[in-house]
C-alpha cells in the first residue's frame, strides 16, 4: 500500500530530488511532480495522489488557492504545503483553505517523510508559529464580538497557548495529563475548524481582514 | 420718557445695595458726612452709585452729579465693572434731566466699556443704554431694534423679571405706534407682574416696579385710544408712586391724566394736574414732562382764546424744548453720532481687509501645504514601490537558495544510502547544508520588520529550544516578566539577542548533560537581560579553551552594546548571561 503523492514546485532541482526521496521510500511513490498549479485540477484528475506536497511561492497559481481549489474538488486528498519561508500569515492563511499542515525546507530529509507519513495518517502538524496564528486570531475574534470565523473549546485554547510556547506534541499531553493521541486528535479538530470555512469567501475574507 | 431700565438695574441694585425706600433726608445726610470721612475705594464708589440710584427717581439731577463722582472715581481705580455701574447709573438720571448729548456721549463710552467687559450683563446693559437713547430723541424704530435683545436679554438671563421686559415692550411699541402690541404686553406685564414680588426684595421695591410700570400701560391705553382704562392706570401709578415719593413716575401718572382729560373734555382737570406737574415739582429736573404739560397747558387756553396764560405757558414749552432740543444740542448729537458711525465703519472695512489678507494667506498657505503633502506622498510611494521590488528580489533570492539547498540536502540523504563508504564525508556535507539552511532562515527572520516585538523572539527561542533540548531529553523551562513583551527591538538586537541564546542552548546541549535548562528574560527600566542556567556538568572557567562559543558569547554583548556573563561551577551547572539597553 503505497502512499500517493504529487509534487508542485518550481525549483527543478527541488521537484526532482523530492521525487527522488519519495521513490526511495518503500511506502510511498510519486505520481506526479509539477513546476506550477496552473492546470492543477486536470493533473491531480490523472495523478490520484493521496498526498500533495503544495509549494507557496509558485508563479502563476499562488499556493493558496490552489489549495482552496484542491479541498473544493478533491476533499479527500491531504495537503501539505512547503515553503522555504516562515510566513506565519500565507501559512495560516493555506491552512484555513484546506491544508493539513506545513513543512519547511530546510527540514532534513528523513523528517521530511516521516511529515508525509503523519499527514498521509490524518496528523497535523502544528509548530508554535502556527499555534500562536489560531489563538490570535480567535481573540481578534473575541474582541470583535463574533465567532464566526472559529469557535475554539477551552481544551482547544490551552493545547494552542501550549503549542504557541513551542512545546511539542508529547510535552503538551504530559503537562495537560492526557495522552498523545488524545493531543493530535484536539489538534485535528482545530484544523477542521479552520477548514470548515475553506470556502473561497470566506477565506479571502480572513487574508484580507487578519492575515495580508 | 421713562428709564426702563431701571427695573432690570433694580435687581442689579438689589444685590449690592440695600433699601431704596423711603428716603429720609436725615439718613442721607449721615451718608453724606460718611463719605467724606471715607477712603477713595470701591465702598465709597458703591454709596456715590447707591445716593445716585436713591436720587434719580425723584431728583435726577442729584443723580447725575453722584453718577459723574462715581465715574471719576472708577476710572481713578481703575475699575471697569464699577466704571460700568456708573455710566449706567448717569444714563437713567439724564433720562430725566434731559441732557442728550452727555447721554450719547455716556451711551458710546458704556458701549465700548461693555464690549470690554464681554458679560451678558454688561451686554444686555450696554444694549438697553442704546435703546433709551434712541427713545428719548425720538427714533423710535431704532429703539425697537434694541429693545427687542434686551428683551430677549432679560428673559434669557433674568426670567424671573421678565414683565418687566414686557413692559419696556409696551413702551417701544406706543412711541413706533403699534398700539395693539403695546395694550398685548401691557396687560400680559400686568398679569404676571406680582410674580417678581420674589425677586424684588422689599415691599418699597416691588412697589416701585408698579409705579414704574402704570404710567407706561396708561399710555399704551392712551394711545390705543382707551381713554378710561388709561385714567384708571394713571390713578393707580399715583397711588403707588405717592408713598414712595417716586416724583419722576407722579409726573408720568399727572401728565397722562392731563392728557387724557384734555382729550376727553374736561380741561379743567387737565388744567389741574398740568399745573401740579409744572408748580409742585420746581426742584425736579425733569423738563420732558413739564414740556409736555406746558404745552397741555397752552393748547387749552389757546382754545380757550385766554391768550395771555396761552402765551406764558408756550414761551415755557419753548424754553424747555429749547433746553432740550438745542440747535446746538442736535447738531452735536448729531456729530457723536456720526462719528461713532465713522469708527464704526472704519473699523468694519480695516477687518474685512485684514480677514482678506487671512483668506488669501490661508489659501495660499493650505496650496502649499497641499503641494508638499503631495510631494512627500509621492516620494513615499516611489520609496514603498522600490523596496517592494528590493523584497520582491530578496524573496526570490531565498526561495530559489533554499530550495536548491533542500535538494542538495535531499541528494545527500540519498547518496549515504547508496555509499556508505563515503558517509562521513556526506555527513558533513549534510551538516553543513543544515547549518547553511539554518542561518538563511535566521537572517530572513532577523530581517523581518514584521518580528520587531520580543514576543516573536521569545516564540522563535521557544521553538528553537524545544525543538533542541527535546531530542536530548532536556527540560525547558522559560520564563519571562511581562513588561519584557512589549519591547520592541531593533534589527541588530534581535538578531544578537537570538544567536546569543542558539549559542547557549546549543552548548548546553551539547556538553551539559543538564536535565533542565532555565531561561529568564526580565526588563528594569530599559536594561533588557536574558539569564540561561543549566543544571549539567559546568565547566571550569579558568581552564576553557576559548574556543568560537567565548568569543561568539563577547561579540553577540559587544555588538548590543552591552555585557555578557558566563559562570561555572564544575559538577553544579552553568550560567549564561547576556544584558543590554534599550531605548
Amino acid at each position: 500500500m503505497h502512499i500517493r503523492t504529487t509534487i508542485f514546485e518550481d525549483n527543478k532541482a527541488l521537484r526532482e530530488s523530492l521525487r527522488q526521496l519519495i521513490d526511495s521510500a518503500e511506502d510511498m511513490v510519486c505520481v506526479g511532480a509539477h513546476p506550477d498549479a496552473n492546470n492543477l485540477l486536470r493533473e491531480l484528475k490523472a495523478d490520484q495522489p493521496d498526498v500533495v506536497l503544495m509549494d507557496i511561492n509558485m508563479p502563476g497559481t499562488s499556493g493558496i488557492d490552489a489549495v482552496q481549489q484542491i479541498h473544493e474538488h478533491f476533499p479527500a486528498i491531504r495537503i501539505m504545503m512547503q515553503t522555504v519561508f516562515e510566513d506565519k500569515d500565507k501559512i495560516f492563511a493555506a491552512i484555513c483553505g484546506g491544508a493539513s499542515g506545513y513543512m519547511l525546507k530546510k527540514t532534513p530529509p528523513p523528517k521530511m517523510l516521516e511529515a508525509i507519513r503523519e499527514t498521509y495518517a490524518g496528523g497535523s502538524p502544528m509548530t508554535a508559529s502556527i499555534a500562536s496564528k489560531v489563538l490570535e486570531m480567535f481573540r481578534l475574534q473575541q474582541t470583535m464580538g463574533k465567532r464566526e470565523f472559529i469557535n475554539l473549546s477551552e481544551r482547544e485554547t490551552e493545547i494552542l497557548a501550549l503549542l504557541v510556547k513551542g512545546k511539542s506534541y508529547k510535552s503538551v499531553a504530559a503537562i495537560c495529563y492526557i495522552s498523545f493521541d488524545t493531543v493530535c486528535t484536539h489538534v485535528r479538530h482545530i484544523y477542521e475548524k479552520l477548514h470548515v470555512h475553506s470556502k473561497s469567501e470566506a477565506v479571502a475574507k480572513a487574508i484580507n481582514q487578519k492575515l495580508v | 420718557m421713562l428709564p426702563f431700565r431701571r427695573a432690570v438695574s433694580l435687581s442689579i441694585a438689589i444685590l449690592t445695595f440695600i433699601q431704596l425706600g423711603n428716603a429720609q433726608n436725615a439718613w442721607l445726610d449721615s451718608l453724606r458726612m460718611d463719605l467724606s470721612t471715607q477712603r477713595e475705594d470701591t465702598n465709597t464708589i458703591n454709596t456715590l452709585l447707591f445716593l445716585s440710584w436713591s436720587f434719580q427717581c425723584c431728583y435726577p439731577d442729584s443723580g447725575v452729579a453722584y453718577a459723574l463722582k462715581a465715574i471719576a472715581l472708577s476710572e481713578k481705580i481703575n475699575n471697569d465693572s464699577l466704571l460700568f455701574s456708573s455710566r449706567s447709573a448717569l444714563n437713567a438720571s439724564l433720562d430725566y434731566t434731559g441732557d442728550y448729548p452727555m447721554q450719547l456721549d455716556n451711551t458710546f463710552k458704556g458701549l465700548s466699556l461693555a464690549r470690554k467687559l464681554n458679560t451678558p450683563y454688561s451686554d444686555g446693559y450696554s444694549t438697553s443704554l442704546l435703546c433709551e437713547f434712541y427713545y428719548n430723541i425720538g427714533q423710535y424704530d431704532s429703539s425697537m431694534v434694541y429693545g427687542r435683545k434686551v428683551a430677549w436679554a432679560i428673559a434669557v438671563y433674568d426670567p424671573e423679571i421678565v414683565p418687566m421686559a414686557w413692559i419696556l415692550l409696551a413702551k417701544l411699541f406706543t412711541g413706533t405706534g403699534h398700539l395693539d402690541s403695546a395694550v398685548f404686553y401691557s396687560r400680559k406685564a400686568l398679569q404676571h407682574l406680582p410674580a417678581t414680588r420674589k425677586k424684588a426684595g422689599s415691599d418699597n421695591q416691588f412697589q416701585s416696579l408698579y409705579s414704574f410700570s402704570y404710567p407706561i400701560v396708561g399710555n399704551a391705553f392712551f394711545g390705543d385710544h382707551q381713554y378710561d382704562s388709561a385714567l384708571y392706570y394713571y390713578r393707580l401709578g399715583e397711588i403707588k408712586a405717592e408713598p414712595i415719593q417716586h416724583f419722576l413716575d407722579m409726573m408720568d401718572d399727572y401728565t397722562g391724566m392731563s392728557e387724557t382729560f384734555h382729550v376727553l373734555g374736561h380741561d379743567d382737570s387737565a388744567i389741574y394736574y398740568s399745573s401740579r406737574v409744572l408748580h409742585n415739582y420746581t426742584l425736579v429736573a425733569y423738563p420732558a414732562a413739564k414740556l409736555k404739560a406746558a404745552t397741555i397747558l397752552a393748547n387749552i387756553y389757546e382754545s380757550r382764546n385766554i391768550a395771555d396764560s396761552a402765551l406764558k405757558y408756550l414761551h415755557v414749552a419753548t424754553g424747555l424744548k429749547d433746553s432740550l432740543f438745542s440747535r446746538d444740542k442736535m447738531i452735536a448729537i448729531q456729530q457723536t453720532a456720526f462719528n461713532e458711525r465713522q469708527k464704526q465703519q472704519e473699523l468694519a472695512s480695516s477687518q474685512a481687509a485684514w480677514q482678506n489678507h487671512l483668506r488669501t494667506f490661508g489659501i495660499i498657505f493650505t496650496i502649499v501645504v497641499l503641494l508638499v503633502i503631495v510631494g512627500v506622498v509621492v516620494a513615499q510611494r516611489r520609496k514603498k514601490q522600490l523596496m517592494a521590488m528590493r523584497n520582491k528580489i530578496a524573496d526570490d533570492l531565498h526561495d530559489d537558495i533554499g530550495s536548491t539547498l533542500s535538494s542538495i540536502s535531499i541528494m545527500n540523504e540519498l547518496a549515504k544510502a547508496k555509499s556508505p563508504e563515503a558517509l562521513p564525508l556526506l555527513t558533513t556535507i549534510g551538516e553543513n547544508t543544515l547549518t547553511l539552511q539554518e542561518n538563511m532562515s535566521d537572517i530572513v527572520w532577523a530581517v523581518n520588520p514584521g518580528n520587531d516585538s520580543m514576543n516573536s523572539v521569545i516564540e522563535r527561542m521557544n521553538e528553537f529550544a524545544n525543538s533542541i533540548l527535546e531530542s536530548k531529553n532536556i527540560l525547558l523551562d522559560f520564563d519571562s516578566v511581562t513588561s519584557v513583551s512589549s519591547v520592541r527591538l531593533s534589527m541588530t538586537q534581535r538578531k544578537n539577542l537570538y544567536l546569543f541564546f542558539k549559542e547557549a542552548i546549543n552548548n548546553a546541549a551539547k556538553y551539559s548533560n543538564a536535565r533542565l535548562v532555565y531561561v529568564l528574560l526580565t526588563k528594569r527600566d530599559h536594561l533588557i537581560s536574558i539569564t540561561i542556567i543549566d543544571d549539567g556538568e559546568g565547566f571550569d572557567p579558568d581552564r576553557i579553551v576559548a574556543g568560537n562559543g567565548m568569543a561568539t558569547f563577547r561579540r553577540r554583548a559587544t555588538e548590543l552594546n552591552g555585557t555578557a556573563d558566563i559562570n561555572s561551577v564544575p559538577g553544579k551547572g552553568t550560567m549564561v548571561k547576556l544584558e543590554f539597553k534599550i531605548t
